[in-house]
């Protein structure tokens, strides 16, 4: 985060309502439902929504365990680790999925991973996952095949 | 009122362990019923999870979250016997909090 990155976003906080300052001084975590980063149907669309600008840069201290081949895609197991030290929120997506977000946690100070859920995948895709730490955004992504998608249709 | 979560919290080391088990349909929105119909989204929206008041994880959920979600994470600072509150909302206006001791 540089300094006119951080003036902007304090202008933006001065200009925007209450809850609206919130989610423009703290991309990505719990305000990714007012962002409509839910809504997003492509992944690109929804990191922008969630992270604003910030590219994500792919790493190995993010690993995901997964099946490499789900015979169920309505119950996907997914399990993230991180090494990465102050991490602020982590966001899981299904690229291909109708819709590409999963799931946006915030990561306290007191907080561990590693972090496990069960996703629907609506085919075979990556699953993506992007992790903000230090005020940097660093992703890691795995396939998984899908013998019977996940959202009906 | 939805039927209770089983929630299991385990001290390992320094850290505990959460593992919830919710009941909900997690509907997407997007199938049809037998008649053509689409069923309406009903899914869980949000989820957090409180130690001594303090709140130690939380999230934000879509529909692409699995029927009947599971939930794993750790947290650091707490200790055996203390309680674990877990609490989910949904799209349609529905909550739930259980709790579960450290053990």
């Amino acid at each position: 985060m540089n300094r006119r990155n951080v003036l902007g976003r304090l202008l933006g906080c001065a200009l925007l309502p209450a809850v609206g300052a919130l989610s423009a001084c703290f991309p990505g975590v719990a305000f990714a439902r007012q962002q409509g980063a839910f809504d997003a149907k492509t992944p690109r669309e929804t990191i922008e929504k969630l992270f604003n600008a910030l590219q994500p840069e792919p790493t190995k201290q993010v690993r995901i365990v997964a099946p490499d081949i789900a015979e169920n895609g309505t119950v996907v197991p997914i399990t993230i680790e991180s090494d990465l030290s102050g991490v602020e929120s982590v966001a899981v997506l299904a690229r291909d999925n109708p819709r590409a977000l999963a799931a946006v946690a915030k990561i306290g100070k007191r907080t561990a991973f590693p972090l496990s859920l069960r996703v629907k995948l609506a085919k075979s895709q990556d699953v993506q996952v992007l992790v903000l730490a230090q005020g940097k955004l660093y992703t890691a992504s795995r396939p998984v095949r899908v013998s019977v998608g996940g959202c009906g249709g | 009122m939805a039927d209770p979560m089983k929630i299991r919290a385990a001290l390992q080391g320094d850290v505990v362990e959460v593992r919830v088990l919710m009941a909900h349909e997690m509907e997407t929105g997007t199938r049809k019923d037998a008649s053509g119909k689409v069923i309406p989204a009903h899914f869980i929206q949000t989820v957090s999870a409180t130690h001594n008041g303090n709140t130690v994880f939380s999230a934000h959920w879509g529909p692409a979250i699995a029927k009947n979600p599971f939930l794993q994470f750790k947290f650091k600072g707490g200790s055996k016997g203390d309680k674990v509150q877990i609490t989910w909302t949904d799209n349609q206006g529905d909550k739930r909090t259980d709790e579960a001791t450290i053990s």
